[in-house]
């Protein structure tokens, strides 16, 4: 009856869990016995997993979670970089070369520099909304890495409390399994985190490293991640042990973490780079044309944009300059301040530049460096979408194979009850006659 | 394979999410009427779109340059012709007066008439447009001609825009019409006072110099003429070649950019008909295991 009662316990146990996320069903076996009044003794609970599935799920995780960690800032950033309903940055190059063109055609025309010196400023502006937009983007990757390393660290000593309760409850069955089911689900949510490898060691403890670097985890001792660099320089991370100890590791991240830092400090900080080239090569190239020409009023030397003495931060801080600005007089469309008002041949080298392959470093016309720059957050962008989506996929299947093996199926159970509840009212009968039977020898005496 | 209670709650919710995101996908072109609104869902069209809308708007530009050039020209050809014209009936002065036969007197007479048609001649060289002088090239705020009719302008002229690596002449100057003084020219206004004062003078062999010196006049006249008319012709050939490019590309641009509503709509309503089957799917599902739960 004991045994039988034990067996509806675990039943219902499985029962109680159907829902419960991670919960590997539980079996026992009947043991047959030969001591005097125990015919059968339930054995220790197992839980019923397949640790290839788990290992792979952990895998498909990480790059679940990298993919998806690059999609979310790419995401960010490609706003920036959409000219597809006809603003953006690639309209307002043009707008400003067709303006150009304009007082070319016409350079005695105030009304025409006074245009070319809006659309200037509205070129310029776009560049610095753009690049605005992706310094905050590299900046929420970082607040983002900043989050994840917590929720990190939180998990670690959460696996690591659970490895000692696992220890201490070794070979105890349901509790000790249930335990193990709890740091499964753990270790799923950190591997999507941050890619790492899980080492088993005696007494169903694991040890947690960083995949291919040190341990996030020894057993039961923690270590925590911390990230960092920040601003301008990639963000990275060190590993400070409860001994006092740090260690820096470079190796690349998988995980969500991994897939931060790759689109910040790859894509993000490689688009910004080129953002700023493209931008200080126009800029170059403008004033150098313009300090040579001769503005309406005779006046040369003057830049047209605000000079900048390199590159890095010229998206940001491209600006028309402000004697242009209080005087589109000044604009220099002439080469020859004798033939003022109507020579152009200044602005017309100046429209030439739309078509120069030597303004941007690298051999690109200005066109050529943007297009670039809008291609490859865009293939990025839609290579981590379609790796998300075919991991997503992947993860669901495993998942599903998973659960086929471990998770309950409450038909099964109930089918099992109603057999362990037969089994109970057998035994209970065999009392009954049992006691029956002595009862009946005691009348006798 | 075992069919567990949360493999199909799992199933139920997974395949429904991705029914709905389908769905979501189906219909934004409708919406935006655009098969694409992010660069990352085709990142090639994507380029291709920017590229071509740089391309409208160069276009755009040019044709807006032809536009501004050839109003120039109507007014140049138009002023031309009148100086072709006056020229005309200076010649013929000349050839009338020209006849041994007149005296002082009809010759002053056609003295008067000749500084009449010069006065005219000599108000055509400092026409304006759009508040600039016709004919003064590049120095288009000073007048092309002083007070003694002396060519005070740039005689050369600058270059416009109007085909992606073709540039126009966008003046005549005044040179090229009524001849430069300062190259040994005698010019047409030369030409007319030369007549005036060989006709006060009833100098016959002077009337006859003065109708030759006209007709070099307007031969000259006639070259800037046939000029105008040619680079005319260049304007509106390259409008009409920019025209057919832009209209070229703008199909082109709307075969890629723009939805075709009818393979959209029969997406979007397969895709309803799957999210809708999914749905129907997961109740049938749901409500079959709850009743083996309850049973």
């Amino acid at each position: 009856m004991i045994a039988h009662r034990s067996m509806m316990s675990l039943t219902t146990k499985n029962i109680s869990n159907a829902n419960t996320p991670g919960y590997s069903r539980q079996r026992a076996n009947f043991i047959a016995q030969n001591a005097p009044g125990m015919a059968v003794k339930v054995g220790v609970p197992q839980a019923i997993r397949a640790k290839f599935i788990q290992s792979s799920i952990l895998g498909s995780k990480q790059s679940f979670g990298f993919n998806q960690g690059q999609t979310d800032i790419l995401r960010v950033i490609e706003p920036t970089l959409n000219d597809l309903d006809g603003n953006g940055i690639s309209q307002a190059l043009s707008d400003f070369f067709g303006s150009a063109n304009e007082v070319a055609t016409n350079p005695a025309g105030l009304s025409e520099r006074q245009d070319l010196v809006h659309k200037a400023r509205f070129l310029a502006h776009t560049l610095n909304s753009s690049a605005r937009a992706l310094t905050q983007a590299r900046e929420a990757a970082h607040l983002e890495a900043t989050d994840t390393v917590d929720e990190i660290n939180t998990i670690v000593a959460e696996l690591a409390k659970l490895n000692q309760q696992i220890v201490d409850h070794f070979g105890e069955g349901t509790q000790g399994e249930a335990l193990i089911d709890q740091r499964n689900q753990l270790l799923n949510q950190l591997s999507e985190k941050v890619g790492i490898s899980v080492l088993s060691t005696e007494e169903n403890s694991v040890s947690v490293f960083l995949k291919g670097g040190p341990a996030l985890l020894s057993a039961t001792i923690p270590n925590k991640l911390r990230v960092t660099g920040g601003g301008n320089a990639a963000l990275g991370v060190v590993i400070d042990s409860p001994s006092g100890s740090t260690t820096k590791t470079t190796i690349p991240l998988s995980g969500r973490l991994g897939g931060l830092f790759q689109a910040r400090d790859v894509t993000g900080k490689q688009v910004l780079d080129d953002l700023d080239q493209m931008a200080f090569g126009l800029i170059t190239a403008v004033n150098t044309l313009h300090q040579a020409g001769f503005g309406l009023d005779g006046s040369t030397g003057n830049a047209f944009f605000e000079p900048l003495g390199a590159a890095t931060g010229a998206a940001q801080g491209i600006a028309v300059s402000a004697v242009i600005e209080n005087d589109p007089s000044k604009v220099a469309a002439a080469k020859v301040d004798t033939l003022l008002p109507g020579d152009n041949s200044n602005m017309l080298d100046w429209v030439a530049l739309q078509d120069d392959a030597t303004v941007v470093a690298g051999g690109k016309t200005v066109s050529e460096a943007y297009d670039q720059i809008v291609s490859r957050v865009s293939n990025d962008l839609r290579s981590a979408e379609g790796q998300t989506y075919f991991e997503s996929n992947r993860l669901n299947n495993l998942e599903t194979l998973r659960d086929s093996v471990s998770s309950v199926s409450v038909q099964e159970e109930m089918v099992a009850l109603s057999q362990f509840e037969h089994g109970y009212q057998a035994a209970a009968r065999l009392v009954k006659v049992a006691d029956d039977l002595y009862e009946t020898v005691l009348r006798m005496v | 394979m075992r069919i567990t209670e949360s493999l199909v709650y799992k199933l139920m919710g997974t395949e429904t999410l991705r029914a709905q995101g389908n769905m979501e996908r189906a219909a934004r072109p409708l919406m935006t009427g655009r098969n694409i609104s992010r660069p990352s869902e085709d990142p090639a069209l994507a380029d291709q779109t920017n590229k071509m809308e740089r391309e409208f708007t160069k276009t755009t530009q040019l044709m807006r340059n032809i536009d501004r050039t050839r109003s120039y020209y109507g007014l140049v050809d138009a002023t031309v012709q009148n100086v072709s014209d006056i020229l005309i009936e200076l010649q013929t002065l000349a050839i009338s007066q020209a006849n041994d036969m007149l005296g002082p007197n009809e010759r002053l007479a056609g003295s008067a008439e000749a500084k009449q048609l010069a006065d005219t001649l000599a108000g055509f060289a400092n026409g304006r447009f759009d508040g600039k002088y016709l004919f003064s090239g590049r120095l288009e705020g000073t007048p092309a001609y002083d007070a003694a009719l002396n060519f005070t302008g740039d005689a050369i002229g600058r270059k416009v825009q109007i085909g992606e690596t073709t540039k126009i002449d966008a003046h005549i100057t005044g040179v090229q019409i009524f001849g430069n003084g300062a190259l040994g020219d005698v010019t047409a206004f030369q030409a007319a006072n030369n007549l005036i004062t060989a006709l006060n003078a009833n100098n016959t062999p002077g009337i006859t110099a003065a109708l030759g010196e006209l007709n070099t006049a307007h031969e000259r006249v006639t070259v800037a003429h046939a000029k105008v008319g040619s680079r005319m012709g260049e304007l509106q050939s390259t409008e009409f070649l920019l025209e057919d490019l832009n209209l070229a590309r703008k199909t082109t641009y709307a075969r890629l950019t723009n939805v075709d509503v009818t393979v959209a709509a029969s997406e979007m309503a397969f895709a309803e008909n799957v999210l809708q089957a999914s749905i129907d799917t997961a109740k049938q599902l749901n409500r079959s295991m709850f009743q083996n739960m309850i049973g």
